[in-house]
């Protein structure tokens, strides 16, 4: 039995490999991961490949941040294909429109979508590498490499490499490393320092003594700046405070403002700002995301960790559905821990153990993990605190579009440097910081470390300057050979989700024929599939208001078709995937069949259109 | 330096007393400005009706009134709020003030007209009424009467039920079918109404009223030779083919579910404020602190729907049995129905008091506690602090058409009614119609627009009258801040104790407990000096509480909750409080003189000057 579930992950690892290593045509804008390209670098490259791919890249500009700086999603799908349920039917009274195209009716909303993201805080910028590096693999592997060139076919993909371009701006482009949007909370908030001390063109960091400092100098490499701890015999003369050399803008944190579970409780808030959604990065997503309901899968990346957060934040499992968990673990956690070549739960190698796992976890302190038969690994897990029960997240995006918008949200923390430096692997913190400077030390290229100097600051007096340089730092793998690692692996990882998005087709159609004359009585059969692995919705959000579940359309071209048993459409609800989820095996099939009667004058042309919110929308005539 | 404030502090308040109203009117019965600028109040007015009118205000009452853009709608059209308050007594954010809004739903345009109306009460009598005269002195009302303007311009313009349009025109795919917004409601005859569609079936359950101008349900196991009907639905057609009528209308998220307080309870709505026209009012809203009372117009039903406080956890306490209440009974009185925490004591009593006011005013109304998850008012209570009301207006014609006193309006009621009172033309009469796609149907035998949910056109004043009243209540009602009655007490050769009294007698705290818990509010603030010597400043203690009272040079002061007072004290004045303040001084010299000056963002200004000499 175990060998049957393994084979069905076979066949898409088995594929997803592939191309992975394919070697790929040189795509038409070139690109270099040996430096960050920040906000500008990033707009420029969005523009290029927008202008050199026109039939399969849209540039859209989704809202703007607080300090005016555009944000955009790069859209990739072929442009050529695709329809939408509007554009196929035609209305009896065509009323005149009162909003015009409204983007919720765009072309490649009848296609399964999948998001990525990334620098939502500013100084998180290696998630913005990642998606520039996916963007390129799509866009160079297209026409060259078939299972590339059907995705982007059939699929659509939505990237927003910055979706806080003050952050990232100010991280990058002027190296004050900025984890929030400029939007000042207050109006007395004096204006950030941000003068180059030593004159060096970089800021990094500044240190100063302060006898209530939260930092000392590490024993055996001073340039080291460690947390100060009571215990480890320093006295308050030893103590220092550490800041950026340039200071960031005041703001609000994008992650801390999105609607779903923002307030600490009934009466107070928990998230940021004055409401959920005010920060205009947070409204401009929201929309964005509200517009898109063909989304399934959405990838956010953040720095720094090396493993992923699956929802939810501000509950634990219990704010869940088994189904939705089973999918986020066993399928797509299998695959990243995979990726990562570290030790998964033995649950995810045999589900058919489950049961007796769950038993042997019953006294478990953590609950939850007694509950699904295992323990997330350190790679894969939840931003709650399982074993105490508890959470500190308000206004989570990963929470937002798992529980209010019916989508598989991700959160990647990139970077892990005892991870993915093969000379610093498997060193636990206390050795690791050193170890980072030792090899940086030998590294040859750009500085990321810099030796303490000391200089005069216009707020603090006698500091001295060094340290991490800001817009690196530790958060941020290093440009180079070990970014370029990280990308290769996250692309892997999302080609491998892309793949799983759940695909509508019209398998077939059959009719029965009585004419007498000019009219046809036609008994028309329609069997519709989703030829996807996922399902077309999620369990959690099936009930919900926006989840409108797949439907099927009878057209006829000119609305002469009258319908004598059957109606215009019929409801499917949402339709499995190919994926069988050990324990939620799909008893329906994948697969259901709708019959009509209808009366046609004359050669009137019918069409079947199977239309999914999540699975894409396809149309199919009908030959009698 | 210190006296000058004081000085400062009477020039401000010299303007006030000073300039007289112009053309004050104490006679009843004589005009009171309504001839200066006239409008009519028997019809309902387009959006650029009602734009062109707020600008004529504008520019009749340059020094009372500006009118400003707090954004776009959806489909581009201006959303303006006015903002009243006389020019010369300050700025508009330095007063407490009241917001009014209108019709946040597209259909309920009554309430247009009751902001409207509330906008020109208060700009015709400023120069005539004195109690109008010192409101927009001392405070600022922030009107925007037309809240969905889309939705009402629609409702206004086009043939509507009396229901639609209600939402902003967001496409949302309400029958779930795929299709956004395809099927709406439709004037089918072309009669400028939206009716309902019946067709002729002998099974039909319906039939023709005696006068033919209403259809009437038969009642199972009634005998019923003539004509009968099947109920079809709204005015329209099928666009979509799917057999049903007005099924996918235009729009589709309700605007006063799109507020931010508490909204991760509403799984599957969208996200707060997703609509531009909700989002340009809270953020606008949220920048002026002063707003201390907010009203939304809704309709119907005829209700004053307030906003409470979280409901207080924990059982009950033990209720001590009460001596029954003095025998003056008040049908109008209330008092909310949910126990609070000590938090929110004065807010649930403030509250009480404002809804009680409203009920005797606007009469017939009943009162509501308000619903919250996304609602406008819960919003501006939880969020900003303000005391929120829904005046859910209109409703049934009971009160002008029961006869026979059973709370109902039955058929031959309402026939009489709009016949006699609103002088008939008033229904849609069934009449037959050539549907496309369902052959001969029939349309008709209901009122038409302006009847259930909207006032008709002979009331619209009436209730904008009532209404106006009411808001213009609570802007009476806005703090006011006054030092009371004073005491001077020798302790000792030198040594003074001066107990001062500061007053509010309105209902309204300078600060909501909500606002509080917020930290949302600047404190009132008295500053102290004294021309020689020093005061003692206190050291944080908590305050004696004795309910003795101390008669000192005859007048009566009750030393309750004196709080210890010295160069600056920082508290928040409760509605009708009187709060007592102790300074002890140590004085150099003869004729020492201690200076109070009393500063509240939204009570107001207020200084005095005592003398320190134990003789009076």
């Amino acid at each position: 039995m175990r060998i049957k579930f393994l084979s069905v992950f076979c066949f898409y690892i088995g594929w997803m490999g592939l191309f992975g290593l394919t070697a790929q045509a040189a795509g038409k804008v070139p690109i270099a991961f040996d430096k960050f390209h920040g906000y500008t670098g990033t707009v420029d490259y969005l523009k290029a490949v927008s202008k050199a791919y026109p039939d399969i890249t849209e540039l859209v500009e989704i809202g703007k941040s607080f300090q005016q700086r555009p944000i955009y999603v790069l859209v990739i799908t072929n442009k050529k294909t695709g329809t939408t349920l509007d554009r196929e039917k035609s209305l009896v009274h065509e009323r005149k429109l009162e909003v015009t195209e409204p983007p919720i009716t765009a072309l490649h909303a009848g296609k399964a979508g999948m998001m990525l993201t990334g620098a939502t805080h500013g100084n998180e910028q290696t998630g913005t590498e990642v998606c520039l590096y996916f963007i390129n693999q799509l866009l160079s592997g297209y026409g060259s490499v078939p299972e590339i060139t059907n995705l982007v076919d059939t699929k659509v993909f939505y990237i927003s490499p910055a979706n806080n371009p003050d952050g990232l701006y100010n991280t990058v482009e002027l190296g004050a490393a900025q984890r929030s949007n400029s939007m000042n909370q207050t109006d007395t908030a004096a204006l950030p320092i941000r003068q180059d001390l030593d004159g060096d063109k970089v800021f990094a960091q500044i240190r100063y003594k302060d006898p209530k400092g939260r930092f000392v100098k590490d024993k055996e490499d001073p340039r080291l700046m460690v947390a100060y701890r009571e215990d480890a015999g320093y006295t308050d003369d030893e103590r220092y405070n550490v800041a950026s050399e340039a200071e960031p803008d005041k703001g609000i944190d994008i992650n801390r403002n999105f609607p779903e579970h923002w307030w600490r409780s009934n009466t107070l808030p928990g998230g940021t700002g004055e409401f959920a959604t005010s920060a205009p990065e947070v409204q401009a997503l929201c929309e964005f995301i509200i517009n898109h309901p063909n989304i399934l899968v959405v990838n956010e990346y953040h720095t720094m960790g090396g493993h992923v957060y699956r929802p939810m934040g501000s509950t634990g499992d219990t704010g869940m559905q088994n189904r939705d968990i089973a999918v986020y673990d066993l399928v797509m956690g299998k695959k990243y821990v995979e990726l990562m070549g570290t030790e998964m739960p033995q649950a995810w190698g045999n589900p058919k153990e489950l049961p007796a796992l769950k038993d042997g976890l019953r006294n478990d302190k953590n609950a939850f993990a007694a509950q699904r038969g295992y323990e997330l690994p350190y790679e894969w897990r939840t931003p709650y605190n399982e074993k105490e029960n508890s959470s500190n997240y308000y206004g989570l995006f990963l929470d937002w579009l798992y529980k209010q918008c019916g989508i598989y949200s991700l959160v990647t923390e990139l970077w892990n440097p005892a991870h993915d430096v093969p000379e610093l692997k498997g060193l636990k913190e206390d050795t690791l910081q050193r170890a980072l400077l030792a090899y940086l030390d030998k590294r040859e290229g750009a500085k990321i470390f810099l030796d303490w100097k000391p200089a005069r600051h216009p707020k603090h007096g006698n500091v001295e300057v060094g340290g991490w340089v800001g817009h690196i730092g530790r958060n941020n793998a290093f440009p180079g050979a070990v970014l370029e690692s990280i990308c290769q692996r996250q692309w892997q990882f999302d080609l491998y989700c892309a793949g799983l998005l759940p695909q509508l087709a019209i398998k077939d159609i059959s009719v029965k024929k009585q004419s007498q004359g000019a009219t046809s009585v036609l008994e028309i059969s329609v069997e519709v599939e989703n030829q996807g692995a996922l399902p077309t919705g999620l369990v959690n959000t099936e009930w919900m208001a926006f989840n409108r579940g797949d439907v099927v359309w009878l057209i006829g071209e000119n609305n002469r078709a009258t319908f004598l048993s059957g109606k215009s459409y019929e409801k499917l609800g949402n339709l499995y995937g190919t994926l069988q989820i050990p324990g939620y095996e799909d008893k329906t099939g994948n697969r259901k069949t709708i019959k009509w009667v209808v009366a046609v004058e004359g050669n009137e042309k019918l069409k079947i259109v199977a239309s999914s919110l999540k699975g894409g929308t396809v149309v199919k005539e009908v030959k009698y | 330096m210190k006296r000058s404030i004081i000085l400062c502090c009477i020039a401000l308040l010299l303007p006030l007393a000073a300039s007289a109203q112009s053309k004050r009117q104490d006679k009843l019965g004589r005009p009171h400005g309504e001839t200066d600028f006239v409008i009519n109040w028997k019809q309902y007015y387009t959006y650029d009706e009602w734009v062109k009118i707020l600008f004529d205000l504008e520019k009749k009452y340059p020094n009372l009134c500006t009118v400003e853009s707090i954004g776009k709608s959806r489909m581009g059209r201006n959303m303006y709020v006015m903002t009243l308050t006389a020019e010369k007594t300050g700025p508009d954010t330095a007063k407490p003030a009241v917001w009014v809004d209108g019709a946040i739903h597209g259909n309920e345009v009554n309430g247009i007209t009751c902001s409207l109306y509330l906008a020109w009460y208060l700009l015709t009598r400023y120069d005539y009424d004195p109690r109008v005269y010192e409101a927009l002195n001392r405070s600022t009302v922030y009107i925007l009467p037309g809240f969905h303007v889309d939705g009402n311009e629609s409702y206004v313009s086009f043939p509507n039920t009396e229901n639609n349009p209600r939402e902003p025109f967001r496409p949302v795919d309400d029958d779930k079918d795929g299709l956004y917004d395809e099927d709406m409601t439709e004037d089918v005859d072309g009669d400028g109404e939206l009716s309902i569609m019946y067709a002729e079936d002998p099974s039909g359950d319906y039939r023709l009223s005696k006068d033919k101008m209403r259809f009437v349900r038969i009642a199972d196991g009634d005998w019923w030779e003539g004509a009968r009907f099947r109920r079809i639905g709204n005015e329209g057609y099928d666009n979509d083919g799917d057999f049903a009528l007005a099924e996918d209308d235009l729009g589709g998220i309700d605007p006063n579910r799109n507020f931010p307080w508490d909204f991760t309870k509403q799984d599957g709505k969208i996200y707060p404020l997703s609509e531009p026209e909700t989002r340009n009012v809270l953020t606008w809203q949220l920048k002026k602190k002063n707003i201390l009372v907010s009203f939304n117009y809704h309709n119907i039903g005829r209700l004053i729907m307030y906003m409470m406080p979280p409901e207080a956890k924990g059982p009950a306490p033990v209720r001590r049995s009460v001596a029954p209440a003095t025998t003056v009974k008040d049908k109008y009185a209330f008092t909310a129905p949910r126990r609070v925490d000590a938090t929110y004591s004065h807010d649930a009593d403030v509250i009480s008091q404002t809804v009680s006011s409203g009920l005797y005013i606007l009469k017939n109304y009943e009162p509501e506690i308000g619903n919250e998850y996304g609602e406008h008012l819960a919003t501006t209570y939880y969020l900003m602090g303000a005391y929120s009301f829904l005046i859910e207006l209109w409703g049934s014609p009971a009160p002008f058409a029961d006869t026979d006193g059973d709370g109902n309006v039955s058929d031959d009621e309402m026939k009489k009614w709009t016949e006699l009172d609103l002088g008939g033309n008033v229904w849609v009469a069934p009449h037959q119609v050539k549907h496309p796609q369902l052959g001969n149907i029939w349309i008709g035998g209901t009122p038409k627009k302006h009847i259930g949910r909207t006032p008709p056109p002979r009331y619209i004043e009436q209730e904008a009258e009532k209404q106006a009243l009411y808001v213009m209540y609570c802007i009476d009602q806005l703090p006011q801040l006054k030092f009371g009655n004073y005491a001077v007490k020798k302790l000792a050769a030198n040594l003074y104790e001066v107990e001062v009294e500061v007053v509010n007698d309105k209902i309204f705290p300078t600060a909501s407990d909500r606002s509080v818990v917020l930290k949302r509010y600047t404190p009132d603030r008295i500053q102290a000096s004294i021309s020689s010597g020093s005061l003692i400043n206190p050291v944080a203690q908590e305050a004696a509480d004795s309910d003795t009272p101390v008669n000192i040079f005859g007048r009566s002061l009750y030393r309750k909750e004196a709080t210890p007072a010295g160069d600056k004290v920082e508290f928040r004045a409760k509605g009708n409080s009187t709060q007592v303040f102790r300074y002890t001084a140590l004085t150099s010299g003869t004729n020492a003189v201690l200076d109070l000056s009393l500063a509240s963002a939204n009570g107001g200004k207020d200084a005095i000057r005592i003398k320190l000499s134990d003789k009076p």
